[in-house]
Parts: structure tokens; sequence; C-alpha cells
């Protein structure tokens, strides 16, 4: 399975090279890719030198322009794909319905990839992609079970790609308008969700408030492990009790089920967190190489540990189990 | 307010040295450090001012002494602030020295400090999510940033430091056992800070190690199952 | 100007078969409602329940004059739900909204709906449902009111429709989550999420309304309410407007909004006479304006803040 790694910044990029990743997936520093966060991406120049030094190396690059352009401004989700092919990198991740049908009609020997942002968790789903727009692989949405995967893989005409690490979005991606409906700001329009600029923190005797717009996220104690509020992962009350309703702050780790994910037909995993710095991807990176190698090699994978780099410090399988649910 | 425990490592024991260190010198030590750091990662002033200028507030917990720090592509700008004269700032970051360097170089993960809750942000965290990002796009290697901006003879000086690194982390290790013994008498929160920025340090080592420790998938922390009503038991 | 069309949208609870017969029984009588939709949104698992009633139902509402469309589910996650969706996608003589991706591919190229839960943010993909025989289309809730106007102008053929009145859905997960607030799994859920009929009320841990959940779906707290910009969407070229189905008279409801669509009554009239209906609810209107989706810009006649 390929390994498919995040970089939010040329420093990052080099780390995922030198840790082993098969393929580093980017964005421009503009609204066009879902981790749209100050100080984050990548310029044109950038690109060009971070798609030079990975080819070097024999790694390959995606450019995720995986947001919904805004009616009246889509010429500059044009731009980032026309830039993209321009530079040479190996595949283009995208969602819209509409991109797609521009980069099919305008580079039509550019690889397309079909965005976990849009969602397609069926056969019919990702034969449409495929029929109308000829994408090669899917990133599947982190609502299937292994057994609806392996299902999945016997049915369709593509590759897909699962999530194998990092923060994990409980509701079905592209689909969720919780972080606008507090904030104004959106992962499909803006290409964020629960943005740092609407993140407050507020001591309040021996407790610490987490607020997203005018919303209370959660409030904890000193002690207690947490993670960045993301809306979902907040705790809220409902039925007379409160606690993580929709989901604890966990992350995802595959390590364990790593040989299956294989045997379900997967042909690439990858990794979430183009907003973490080079020490998780340096970290990450290496502890999956690792991992695949020693499958290749015929050895089950060791767990690895890696709970300091997980939201709220424990991690989860998601969806992948059934039990999940 | 979170800048009022000290955080315990080996700079609280410098502190009383830091407070007393004559302000001009002080003053003038900022000045070179930002100076060089202009001059040398100009990059991240671009990237991270490039929406907007702003000042932070940078407080150490384990010093007796807060630094302004002026974001601007131009004209950053850092200096030791008093208490006597507060100003405006976008937000304040507290937490150990230690980890605000490692943050510095890129050597930490700022998600995984701030989700350990090592680091405390006030204010405009986007900001601060920003700095991080950009310094982040660099390669900061303080330990050369400092030998050579002062100047000594390279060969020297890095030997100086290496040797001033292992006398740290020496000490930090007998101020951890100290700690350790001392937290259950002491405030809770000085304790908690100092545990987890110690199994901060620690991460990459298990990490190295990579011990099948099957007991991680059950050791649930209580204190956050206890306040969720929510858990199902065979969620996992 | 072309008459504007008032659609009853789909119910998105889980009522019971009684309830739910009712409420068709009432909108077959209801002039004022042009089209209804029936079927189920949310979760496969609830079908079986109303299933057998639709064929009665369908055409009890066609004998009365009004336009049926078969709502469709809007996350396919299996084998089976995907069978589902191939089945009903291959229904004749009936109008369909595609929900999910899967069900707008098969209906391509025949007239079809194409629902809310499809992401249409702009002009190219407007266009490219529009060129699939889209006779409608409901736009996201999340949409403003200048990408709107952009998609109106944008249009060839396709009516364009907007949510006016009731909870917006958020979010879908695979995940239940009315379940797991009564400590059950999605597999053992015995069917709890019919017990509320605007789906289970969840507040911050300060207490403030925030949102509401329906099974696998996750609903603003806050109901839409753009009585006031009914005006503006109607001269941008929306011709089509929803109400979602909630437990108070929705006859009186639509009977509001159809006097505000032929401008009979205006704004203010319209928020008076739904506030002194017996649901409580909090009223928004954020996305429309750009705002956070939970904010009320039109007050209308109450202070802001």
């Amino acid at each position: 399975m390929e390994l498919v790694c995040p970089a939010g910044t040329p420093a990052s990029l080099h780390a995922a090279v030198d840790a082993g990743a098969d393929v580093v997936y980017c964005g421009f520093r503009d609204a066009t890719n879902a981790r749209n966060f100050p100080g984050l991406n990548f310029s044109r120049d950038e690109l060009r030198n971070a798609v030079e030094h990975a080819h070097k190396h024999d790694v390959h690059v995606y450019l995720a322009c995986n947001t919904y352009p805004q009616a009246g401004i889509e010429h500059i989700w044009h731009a980032a794909i026309d830039d993209a092919v321009a530079i040479g990198v190996d595949a283009i991740i995208l969602a819209d319905i509409g991109l797609l049908r521009y980069a099919r009609d305008r580079h039509p020997d550019a690889r397309l990839h079909l965005s976990v942002q849009a969602s397609a968790s069926n056969e019919e789903a990702i034969k449409f992609y495929h029929r109308e727009f000829a994408v090669r692989r899917v990133v599947l949405p982190r609502v299937l079970s292994l057994e609806e995967i392996a299902y999945l893989n016997s049915r369709i005409p593509v590759e897909t790609e699962v999530f194998a690490f990092g923060g994990m979005c409980v509701m079905a991606e592209g689909r969720c308008s919780l972080s606008s409906y507090a904030t104004g700001e959106s992962p499909n329009m803006n290409g964020v969700c629960s943005p740092a600029a609407h993140v407050r923190y507020e001591e309040r005797d021996d407790m610490t408030v987490s607020r997203l717009g005018d919303f209370t996220i959660n409030i904890y104690d000193q002690d207690e492990k947490v993670g960045y509020p993301t809306l979902c992962k907040g705790r809220f009350r409902a039925m007379d009790k409160s606690g993580y309703l929709f989901e604890e702050p966990t992350s995802l780790d595959v390590t364990g089920m790593l040989p299956e994910l294989a045997k379900a037909g997967v042909a690439a995993l990858k990794i979430e967190g183009r907003q973490r710095g080079k020490a998780y991807i340096s970290q990450v990176v290496s502890a999956f190489r690792a991992s695949l190698d020693r499958i290749a090699e015929g050895k089950l994978a060791e767990q690895t540990s890696l709970n300091t780099l997980s939201e709220g410090q424990s991690d989860t399988t998601g969806a992948y189990r059934r039990g999940w649910q | 307010m979170s800048g009022s425990y000290p955080s315990f490592t080996p700079f609280l024991l410098a502190s009383p040295l830091i407070r007393n260190a004559p302000k001009a010198l002080t003053e003038q030590i900022c000045r070179h450090a930002m100076a060089t750091m202009h001059r040398q990662h100009k990059a991240v002033f671009e990237r991270v001012a490039e929406r907007e200028s702003f000042a932070l507030l940078i407080a150490p917990t384990d010093l007796d002494l807060k630094f302004y720090l002026k974001i601007d592509p131009e004209h950053p700008e850092l200096r030791p602030v008093t208490n006597q004269t507060p100003e405006p700032v976008a937000a304040r970051i507290f937490g150990p020295l230690p980890a605000l360097l490692e943050l510095l170089q890129g050597k930490s993960d700022g998600d995984a400090l701030f989700f350990s809750r090592t680091l405390r942000i006030e204010g405009r965290t986007d900001l601060v999510v920003a700095l991080r990002n950009a310094l982040d796009g660099e390669e900061i290697d303080l330990r050369s940033a400092v030998s050579n901006s002062f100047g000594i003879a390279n060969p020297v000086a890095r030997l100086m430091l290496g040797l001033a690194e292992t006398l740290y982390k020496q000490l930090q290790h007998d101020m951890n056992r100290t700690a350790a013994t001392l937290t259950s008498s002491i405030e809770k929160r000085l304790g908690g800070l100092e545990k987890r920025a110690s199994q901060q340090t620690e991460a990459l080592a298990r990490l190295e190690k990579s011990v099948q420790r099957s007991s991680r998938r059950t050791q649930y922390s209580p204190a956050v199952s206890a306040k969720d009503d929510f858990a199902l038991p065979d969620h996992k | 100007m072309t008459k504007s069309r008032l659609i009853m949208g789909p119910v998105l609870f889980h009522w019971d078969e009684n309830r739910k017969r009712d409420f068709y029984a009432q909108i077959a009588d209801e002039t004022d409602i042009d089209t209804v939709h029936v079927g189920e949104v949310v979760c496969a698992k609830r079908m079986p329940f109303f299933d057998k009633h639709l064929p009665d139902v369908i055409e009890r509402l066609q004998r009365a004059g009004k336009e049926v469309v078969l709502s469709t589910l809007a996350l396919v996650m299996n084998s089976r739900e995907s069978a589902l969706i191939n089945e009903i996608t291959q229904m004749p003589d009936l109008l369909i909204e595609a929900n999910d991706i899967s069900a707008a591919g098969l209906l391509a190229d025949r007239p079809h709906v194409i629902g809310p839960y499809i992401n249409i943010y702009n002009e190219s993909t407007f266009s490219y449902f529009e060129s699939r025989a889209a006779k409608r289309i409901s736009l996201p809730w999340e949409l403003p009111l200048s990408s709107i106007s952009q998609l109106c102008e944008t249009r060839k053929s396709a009516e364009i429709e907007v949510q006016v009145f009731g909870r917006m859905p958020l979010a879908i997960s695979a995940r239940c989550y009315s379940a797991r607030a009564q400590g059950l799994h999605k597999d053992g859920c015995r069917y709890v999420c019919g017990e509320q009929l605007d789906g289970m009320e969840v507040a911050t841990l300060d207490d403030a309304p925030f949102l509401a959940v329906n099974g696998l779906q996750t609903l603003s707290n806050h109901y839409v309410e753009l009585s006031d910009n009914i005006g503006e969407l109607q001269d941008a070229g929306v011709s089509a407007f929803r109400l979602s189905p909630h437990s108070l008279d929705m006859m009186e409801v639509a009977q509001l909004y159809r006097q505000l669509l032929d401008r009979k009554i205006d704004a203010g009239e319209l928020r008076r006479n739904l506030q002194e209906m017996p649901l409580q609810m909090a009223f928004s209107d954020g996305f429309l304006h750009g705002l956070p989706g939970a904010e009320l810009r039109s007050t209308l006649g109450q202070r802001a803040e």
C-alpha cells in the first residue's frame, strides 16, 4: 500500500520525504484547499521546488484542490488546477463536480483523484465519478466499515485510498455545516473547520472553557487531556446527560489493522495533518513506513506508540469497526 | 490567570539571575536575537504577517520575565516587558521555556504540545497558530544560531553549548524527581504541567522502543470517561 | 413574475405511521401547497415502517393535484442501501429527488430533482446538473444570498429552490446519536429517534440551545426563517420555497408563507403569527447573510442582541 503523507510547509514535505513517504500531498496558500490555515501551505514557487525535490527522491506529489469554489470566483480554483498541471504534480485531488469537469476538459491527461470531501461512500457514487470524470482513485469517507470497503473494492474500477492516522471527522466529510453554523466558515466554502480565529479560551474558577464563536464547546479541569475545540469533538448536554455526544477527542490509528486493509484491496493509506508540524510528520511517517515494510516482509505490524501526537491522546479505529456506529 | 504559577524546570533556578540582570543587557540580547532571526529566516515573518502585523506576549512560566514579540515583515521586535508597562497584544502564550524553545525550532509538534496542554494560549489563537505554522516551515537551529550570532569561535562555542545541554538535561531529570516527590503536597497544577512537559520529552524515546503495550488500548483516562455520559462500553 | 411554488419538504423525523398518514391527508386537502415530498432521507432502517403506505399516500396526493416528489437517502453507505437507491430510481412516472451522488447519477437524463444535500456551490456545478435534466435544484442551506443570486443568473431551465422554514440539516454520520445518547448502538437502536417529534435538543454545557439530533442527522437548534428576504429571493430568480415539516400545524405555516409569497401579508405579520404557535422556536437567517448560520439578522421588530 502506498503511503500518502501530509505537508503544510516545504519543511514538512522534506521531513515526509526523509521519513519514507511514497507520496506527499499539499495545497496552495489560499481557499482552494481544505486546510486553509494561517501561515500554512505552498506558494507556486514553493510547490515547484517541492515537486523537484520529491521527484529527485522518487516521491510523488499530489495537490489538494478540494474545497467547493464559491459562485463568481471559480477562476481562482481553475488557476490552481492549471498551475498544478504546469508544475507537474502527479495527481490533483478534487471534490467539486464543476471543477472535475473543468480539469477533465482542460487537462485530459491529468490524473484526477476524488477527495474525501466529495463523500463518495458507495458503489454507484464512485462509478459516477469514474464514468463522468475518469477519476482514477477515490479517497473514501470515514463512515465505512472494513467489510464495506472490501466489498466496494470488489465492485469498482478505481483505486481506493483510506485514512490511516490523524484527526477524524465523525460526520460524512463534505456534508457538514456545523462549523459554519457556529462561525460562518466551513470546510466546503472556506477550507477550514472550527477555525482558530473563532476559538477562545476562558478561565473559569479552576476550569478552562473553550468556546467556538458564541458557543461553549468544552469545559475541563487542569488535569484533563482535551483536544482542539473542533465542534463535533466537544461536550454537550442532551437527555439530561452531558458528555461527548458525537465523538470523544480521539484520533484515528489503523496501525493494528494494516494487514486487513491490505487484504481489503486498499491501494493507499492517507495520513491526516497538513496543519501539524514537521516533528509530527517525521514521527508518524517513520512509524507507518516501518509497519508497512514489516508487512511487505510478511510480518505483522507491531503496535507503534504515537499516542502523544493524538488529539486528546487516545486513539480509535473509528468507523472501520462496525461497533463504532 | 495561568501565568501565575512557575513551571518546575531548571530555568526556574536561573530566574533570579535573569531577573536581576541589567535591563539594558537583556534588551540588547533580545534585539540581537531578533535581528539575527529576521536576517536568517525572513520567510517566517512574511508567511505569518501575510495578512496582518501583530504583537504577542510570550510568558515563559519558568522565568520571572515576559517578552513582547512584534511580528512584522520589515520591523519585527523582541524585548522584555515589565509588569509596569502592559502593552496591547493580540495573544499571550504561556509555557515552560524548554517547550517554547522546542516549538521555535520545530522539534515539538505544536498541536501535540497544545493537546497535552503544556502550552496555553489566550487571545487570538489563530495568530499563534499562524506563527507556529510559519516557524515550523523553517529549519531553525538554535544552537548554531546562538553560537554564530555571538561570534564565538565556533567549535568551542558548540562544545560549551553541548556541555550546557547535557548539564541541563541532568538538572531537568533531577528536578523531575524532586517534583514527583513534591507534587503530592504542592499545587496540583504545578506538578501537572511539569509532568506533561516531561512526558512530552519521553515521547520520542518511547517511539523508538516501539514497545508492544497491550494495556494501551484499555487504559482509558478515568477523568474523561467519568465526565462522559455518552461513552458506550464496547465502543472500540 | 410566475407564481412561486410552495413545497412541503420530506418529513425528516421518525414520526409514527399514523401521524405521517394524517399529515399527508391534511396536505391533500390544503390548497396552498403545490408540491409535497415523501420518502425517507435520514435512515434506511426507518423505511419499512412507512413504505407500505407510500403507494396510497402518493396516489391520494396526486389525485388532489399535488406534484409528488419521492426523496431519497442523504447518505448511502452499503450494498443494501445502494440496491435500494437503484430500485427507487428505476420507478417510472414519479419525480425523484437525489440527495446523494449515487441517485443523481442514476437519474441523469430524465427529469428529476437535485436535493439540498448535493453540494452545489457554483455556476459550473449548477450547469452540470441542469445539463443532466435536473428539473429543479434545491440549494444547500449554507449558501449566502450572493451565491444564490449568481446561480440564478446562470440558470437556463431548472427551477431554483430554497428552504425558508424549519431546522437546517447540518451534518450526517454513520453513527446514530439518538441511539448513542440513550446508551445504544445503531444496530440495536430500538428506534429511539422516534421519541422526539422535532429532534433531540442538544445544548452547550452552559445550557445554550445549540443543535438538534435526529438519528444519523444533526440539525440546527434554530429554525431557519427567511420571510424577511423572500422578496429578494423572488427577485433574484428563486421560484420554489421549501418548508421543512415540524410538529406544529404545518398547514397554518403553509398558509402564512403562501400569503407572504403572494405579497398579501408582510414578513413581520408572518413572524408574529409563527411566534404565537405552540412550539418554542428560535429563528435564524445567518447563512443567507454570510454570517454564522445560528445568527439572526432580520429581527423583525425585536431588538437585536
